[in-house]
């Protein structure tokens, strides 16, 4: 899709064009899958926090102020619903959180994933955005809607944590949560 | 571990992370959208901006895709895809509007008919007018099907016209869609409409606006505030502006197989062609076989009086998504239309051609820019207007042939449109009388057509 049809359906989604809202949900299904499933561990709750992201943008892509933020927006609210399933997942039984796939992951990268899914908010979703959905910091800034000085900051802090954590993981002192 | 091992683990992970779509998160969102209230057709309430003139116009619509080769990158084992090629098709046809009421043979008499009265010929300009420097635009049909548009006008001066160049911008609901005139590809301003004119006196000419690709594919909305902003008349600078309200109408003649299907095999099936005032549309769904080279799949779309419209590079399909291929509108003397399934091996190589235009070239005497060893581009004609450059050539047989014009002391003359019908070649912007021109040829690869899956639709 050129840019400048992405810019003309997006100012007829704001005027309430279903087909154009389609059209730019289909275009981003991709990445929004993707920042989902990085924050997420199921498909299931992908599917889940993508359909109620798709729904509440609809019903509120009038309100859109500014439509050249379109993609920042909808990314907003799919994070905001990636948080409030992840959140309740944390309350259910920890099978639950087994992903769909075969997991290919090494070894090594379970301990690091689970030492960055213990860090709190937001600190646990700006490490995932930035490295395992691998998007630049300026866009992680509009999508949470602080400086890049302040993710820096953040960041700083986060790794910070991990090394701490993976440290004393690696010499046996503490063992896993769930 | 220290950070600087901490930030290469958590880099190298988010490399392994994948992001295709399952199939089962694709069918959700799929359901999701399709359970969406619609409220598309709900007329649009906003408030005209600028209102210098005001008229209703009906609309034509068919539909339509960005006309052009894109090609598909593909790493994988060269097989043949044209195995199964089956017999020769001709097709059974149904004939209904999109309303699903049945039509006649009256309906492709109309559409034929229609089309030859928005010929310049045959259609008088007599809608709103907007006057500014001694120099009156005045407005005739406004044909909007969704896809494509055509905008009939008449410019009338107080003094004698010389330059017939027109520069303005075409919006719909506030988005620029498209340029007329002078392209200024640098800026993003593609001049997507094609300006075809006539002169009826040394004060007046009359055209046509209409477009060429079509940046607003998809464009269904039932009212559209449509805008023409002309800037510039010849060497006037002005403001012609009109602000029009633009009814979409559905085509006028659309085609389907009693199956809902033109399975043309290879991938490919073709579900319904649709015809406006204005556009052709192929539906199509796509889905490419596996190659190893850079292969581009497309339909070229011709007539039975060998008219041709063109050539779209086909889109793969997603989730079964139809995909849509527009093309100009019906040639009213066509009696059937081929489609015909051709596929491009596109290759790129460093081998150009460049041949200086030392004398006007015609049929007779044409230029021949050679192409390596074994190719080549004939140009038959080089037409220098005050608004444009027209390059004809002949049809290349077999051949993904692209030429660019040089400006030899101001550079290259950008593109403003691709011939069709009876025609080949391009159109580029002006250049002066004098100037040294030189055309640069270059080819892509090979097309090869696959007559074995051809598809010819016979009109009622």
């Amino acid at each position: 899709m050129s840019e400048l049809a992405w810019k003309t359906d997006v100012q007829l989604a704001c005027s309430g064009d279903r087909e154009a809202f389609s059209r730019l949900v289909r275009q981003m299904q991709n990445e929004l899958y993707g920042m989902a499933r990085t924050l997420l561990h199921r498909d299931e709750d992908c599917a889940d926090a993508i359909q109620e992201a798709i729904l509440q943008a609809y019903r509120s892509v009038r309100k859109l102020r500014e439509p050249a933020y379109f993609r920042t927006w909808m990314f907003r609210i799919l994070i905001h619903e990636c948080r409030r399933i992840y959140r309740k997942q944390k309350r259910v039984s920890p099978t639950d959180a087994i992903p769909d796939r075969a997991a290919p992951d090494r070894e090594s990268d379970l301990d690091l994933k689970d030492a960055v899914n213990r860090l709190d908010e937001p600190l646990r979703t700006l490490v995932k955005l930035h490295y395992f959905a691998d998007l630049p910091l300026a866009q992680i800034a509009d999508i949470m809607n602080v400086s890049e000085g302040t993710l820096k900051s953040r960041l700083h802090r986060a790794r910070r944590q991990l090394v701490k954590w993976l440290n004393v993981s690696e010499r046996g002192e503490i063992g896993y949560e769930c | 571990m220290n950070a600087e091992q901490l930030e290469t683990r958590l880099q190298n992970i988010g490399k392994r992370e994948g992001t295709s779509v399952p199939a089962t998160v694709a069918e959700r969102i799929e359901l999701t959208l399709a359970a969406l209230p619609d409220r598309s057709a709900q007329r649009r309430t906003a408030r005209r901006r600028r209102a210098w003139a005001a008229l209703i116009a009906s609309a034509a619509i068919v539909g339509g895709s960005i006309a052009g080769y894109s090609a598909y990158n593909q790493e994988g084992a060269l097989e043949n895809p044209i195995g199964q090629a089956g017999p020769s098709s001709e097709i059974p046809i149904d004939v209904h509007s999109e309303n699903e009421r049945l039509r006649s043979q009256l309906s492709v008499y109309e559409l034929r008919e229609s089309i030859r009265r928005m010929s310049l010929k045959e259609n008088s300009v007599s809608g709103a007018g907007v006057s500014d420097q001694g120099i009156h635009v005045r407005l005739g049909y406004i044909v909007n099907d969704g896809y494509a548009l055509a905008i009939r006008y008449s410019i009338t001066s107080d003094q004698p016209i010389k330059d017939f160049n027109l520069k303005g911008a075409v919006r719909l609901d506030g988005q620029t869609v498209g340029y007329v005139g002078q392209a200024g590809e640098d800026e993003g301003e593609y001049a997507v409409f094609r300006n075809e004119y006539t002169i009826v006196s040394s004060t007046q000419y009359e055209g046509v606006l209409s477009t060429t690709y079509y940046p607003f594919e998809g464009f269904r909305m039932q009212y559209t505030d449509f805008e023409l902003a002309v800037s510039r008349i010849g060497t006037v600078d002005g403001e012609w502006e009109f602000d029009v309200d633009v009814r979409r109408q559905d085509p006028s003649l659309v085609i389907v197989n009693p199956q809902n299907s033109f399975d043309v095999s290879y991938g490919l099936n073709v579900s319904k062609v649709s015809m406006s005032k204005v556009s052709t549309r192929i539906d199509y769904t796509f889905k490419p076989s596996a190659s190893r080279i850079n292969r581009v799949f497309g339909i070229e779309l011709e007539d039975d009086t060998g008219y041709r419209y063109g050539a779209v590079a086909l889109r793969e399909s997603a989730n079964g998504e139809i995909s849509h291929a527009s093309f100009p509108a019906l040639n009213p003397e066509a009696n059937s239309l081929l489609i015909r399934p051709v596929y491009w091996d596109w290759k790129i190589n460093d081998v150009k051609g460049r041949a200086d235009v030392k004398s006007v070239p015609t049929p007779n005497d044409p230029l021949v820019v050679p192409i390596g060893e074994d190719k080549e581009l004939i140009v038959t004609a080089i037409e220098r207007r005050s608004d444009r450059t027209v390059v004809r050539t002949l049809f290349p047989p077999g051949e993904v042939v692209g030429f660019s014009l040089y400006d030899v002391e101001n550079g290259k003359v950008p593109v403003i449109d691709t011939l069709y019908g009876k025609e080949s070649g391009m159109v580029f912007g002006p250049v002066e009388s004098e100037a040294k021109l030189q055309i640069v040829a270059e080819s892509f690869g090979k097309s090869t057509y696959v007559p074995e899956l051809e598809v010819r639709v016979n009109l009622p």
